[in-house]
């Protein structure tokens, strides 16, 4: 067993570095981000595992997120039959033979246990289907062009969100009581209270048309025009196009985890241990940082779950406003189009991103408190 | 039942003390009122179309401007309170009454009746809330369970927001009825002979109300929220109903050419939101100063 996960541990190290000295090569700097912060994060992690013999406790997790997972596939496939009307019911309406040849090539003329059995048995050997809508194409297929670009935008709205909102909280909680923290407080129940629906034209306007510089200050404007400082409204090609985006999709957890850090850390402050600390005479700044900072960092570690949540659906608007390629649109499409295969492999991926996503911080939990005992 | 009106009474002096969140509990009451009375308020009904005066920015005869289709937009606000509060705090009720009772049944009786609804609550947690939302939406915007006209429009987005919601009330109750559980006035309502469910309605819900409170009140906004998202990905009320997220998401189209049409609707929304936010953390101070922020 041991041996096991010290060779995952390395393996995994290994592997990430690797990729970043490719990418480095490339001098492609925001994918070698994305790859320390996997190195980092998922380093974390085993070396979690392994100084705290989480192995069984992990596998164990993962058996039942498998039962958990087949549950949501079941109650999911069950659900879709519940939808008014066909796949294959369209406005103009199919001669009946020819609908019952397409119905008889997908299966859906045989019982629904049948098909059931079918689909289940499918997934076990990792086959998802043909899509109804997009002939001829795997729902494997299309997941692989569109999932990369959704989860690259998840991702970095996360870290982003990290970025802003612990700094953001610790400055407000060191700065309790003061105009300075009512006014970071205020930003992080605006960025709460605002739509994304909202902010994304409103950064548009701003970013990409350059208001109201364009009309105060058309001089400065031109230059930015000239010089290619206007950042792009839509579409997914390069890092500029990343920016709005990941702002957009950003700013409401990034909100929300500033209140979470500076809640908590009010919270940790008033602990003896800090006032040991202090009573030593050590400087705030080092009370701050090693001392409070490090204690108060649990709570919002429990927010990761649902922040995965929240980003997952909260991607789907941001995709929609600044057409990115991503697998949202498919979301509500194939719900239209009532495309179950589709519809299945969705609910199935997101499950297991959620899960996902709650198994790692029960693990960080350990890591970041030994005392912490997991259930 | 002294000590539970003498807290009840202190955060209320709390609450007094508390300005910012005094204003908000006025606005909000402000926003309910014309909710409740929006039939009689608003200048022009709210679906009256008047073609040859589209898409107008305010004026003296239209306070707020005109839609696509020469409809006032004042007046589907106005409106529109009614649909966006209708759909916070019904489906804050809703799955209110689902989640209090799941979490606190659970809590209560323990053992294995809690460790299989505990189960159901993790793989109702693992469930993509979207997705769930859109095809439960779907599902009963085909079947019309209700005969009001209003409810009608509004009957999908309330089942579909309340089956997502329920969950997290779910485990905050359960977690409260384990604190309470221990208390000794419990061992002493259990010692006068009071029957379980006695207990459980006549004293332990009492007693966890202050953390309930608070939760609802974080979660009305998120609902309109939420509301808003099904709105814009094309799955809001069934016209011509509309809420204030119907109305933001229309006005976003055409934000270059008509600002205004996304800025009041939006206005709306985001004050609105602001003031529960607020309010929130208003009422979690008063009542409940030890709660963590959720």
């Amino acid at each position: 067993m041991k041996i096991f996960s010290v060779a995952l541990f390395w393996v995994n190290i290994i592997f990430g570095l690797s990729l970043v000295f490719c990418d480095l090569s490339l001098m492609y700097v925001p994918r070698v981000l994305l790859w320390s912060f996997w190195i980092l994060f998922s380093g974390s992690v085993f070396y979690g595992i392994l100084r705290q013999q989480l192995l069984g406790f992990f596998f164990k997790r993962v058996g039942a997120s498998i039962i958990v997972i087949a549950i949501i596939a079941s109650m999911t496939f069950l659900l879709l039959r519940f939808l008014p009307g066909g796949p294959f019911d369209e406005e103009k309406a199919l001669p009946p033979i020819v609908k019952a040849n397409i119905e008889k090539k997908y299966g859906l003329d045989q019982p629904l246990w049948k098909q059931y059995f079918n689909y289940m048995g499918g997934l076990l050997r990792g086959h998802l289907g043909y899509s109804y809508k997009y002939e001829g194409r795997e729902v494997s297929a299309i997941i692989r062009d569109s999932f990369p670009v959704s989860f690259k935008l998840g991702f970095y709205a996360l870290v982003l969100s990290f970025f802003i909102g612990i700094p953001l909280g610790l400055f407000a909680a060191s700065r309790y009581g003061t105009r300075l923290d009512s006014g970071a407080m205020i930003l992080a129940i605006s960025g709460i209270s605002l739509p994304s629906f909202l902010v994304a034209p409103i950064l548009i306007y701003i970013f990409s048309f350059g208001w109201p510089l364009d009309i105060f200050a058309p001089s400065l404007y031109q230059w930015l025009l000239q010089n290619n400082l206007l950042l792009p409204p839509a579409l997914w090609h390069s890092p500029a196009h990343y920016i709005l985006p990941v702002v957009t999709l950003g700013i409401r957890p990034a909100a929300f985890i500033a209140r979470l850090t500076r809640a908590s850390v009010l919270d940790v402050i008033q602990a003896d241990f800090v006032r040991t600390a202090r009573s030593k005479g050590l400087s705030e700044k080092v009370v701050l940082y090693h001392h409070v900072l490090r204690n108060s960092l649990v709570p919002v570690l429990t927010y990761v779950g649902p922040l995965t949540a929240g980003i997952l659906s909260g991607s789907f608007v941001v995709e929609v406003i600044f057409a990115i390629p991503g697998i949202a649109k498919y979301f509500v499409q194939s719900v239209f189009n009532r495309d179950y295969p589709l519809i299945l492999a969705l609910t199935i991926l997101f499950s297991i991103m959620l899960i996902l996503a709650n198994l790692l911080v029960d693990i960080l939990y350990k890591v970041v408190d030994p005392r912490m005992e997991v259930s | 039942m002294s000590l539970q009106e003498n807290w009840f009474h202190e955060g209320l002096q709390r609450l007094k003390k508390n300005r910012l969140a005094l204003f908000c509990a006025y606005f909000i009451g402000f926003i309910c009122l014309v909710a409740i009375f929006a039939k009689n308020l608003t200048p022009y009904p709210f679906d009256q179309q008047n073609i040859d005066r589209i898409l107008e920015g305010p004026s003296h005869q239209y306070w707020m401007g005109t839609d696509k289709l020469g409809r006032d937009l004042f007046s589907r606000i106005i409106y529109g309170s009614r649909m966006s509060m209708a759909v916070g705090v019904i489906t804050a009720i809703l799955s209110l009454v689902i989640g209090a009772l799941f979490g606190a049944i659970s809590g209560w009786f323990g053992g294995w009746v809690d460790a299989i609804m505990m189960r159901i609550v993790d793989i109702a947690y693992s469930i993509p809330s979207l997705v769930i939302m859109i095809l439960v939406k779907v599902i009963f915007d085909s079947i019309n369970i209700f005969s009001h006209p209003e409810l009608r429009a509004l009957a999908g987005t309330l089942i579909a927001l309340s089956i997502v919601g329920w969950v997290t009330l779910a485990r905050l109750v359960r977690g409260q009825v384990l604190q309470v559980k221990t208390s000794v006035y419990i061992e002493a309502g259990r010692a006068l002979g009071l029957s379980q469910w006695g207990l459980l309605f006549r004293h332990v819900f009492p007693n966890i109300m202050g953390p309930i409170i608070v939760m609802l009140t974080f979660r009305i906004p998120a609902n309109i929220l939420f509301e808003s998202f099904l709105s814009f990905i094309g799955l809001g009320l069934q016209p011509p109903y509309s809420s204030w997220g119907v109305l933001a998401s229309d006005g976003a189209d055409m934000l270059e050419s008509y600002p205004h049409l996304i800025l009041f609707p939006g206005a709306a929304l985001f004050l609105t939101m602001m003031a529960f936010q607020l309010l929130g953390d208003g009422l979690r101070d008063a009542f409940d100063p030890k709660m963590k922020l959720q």
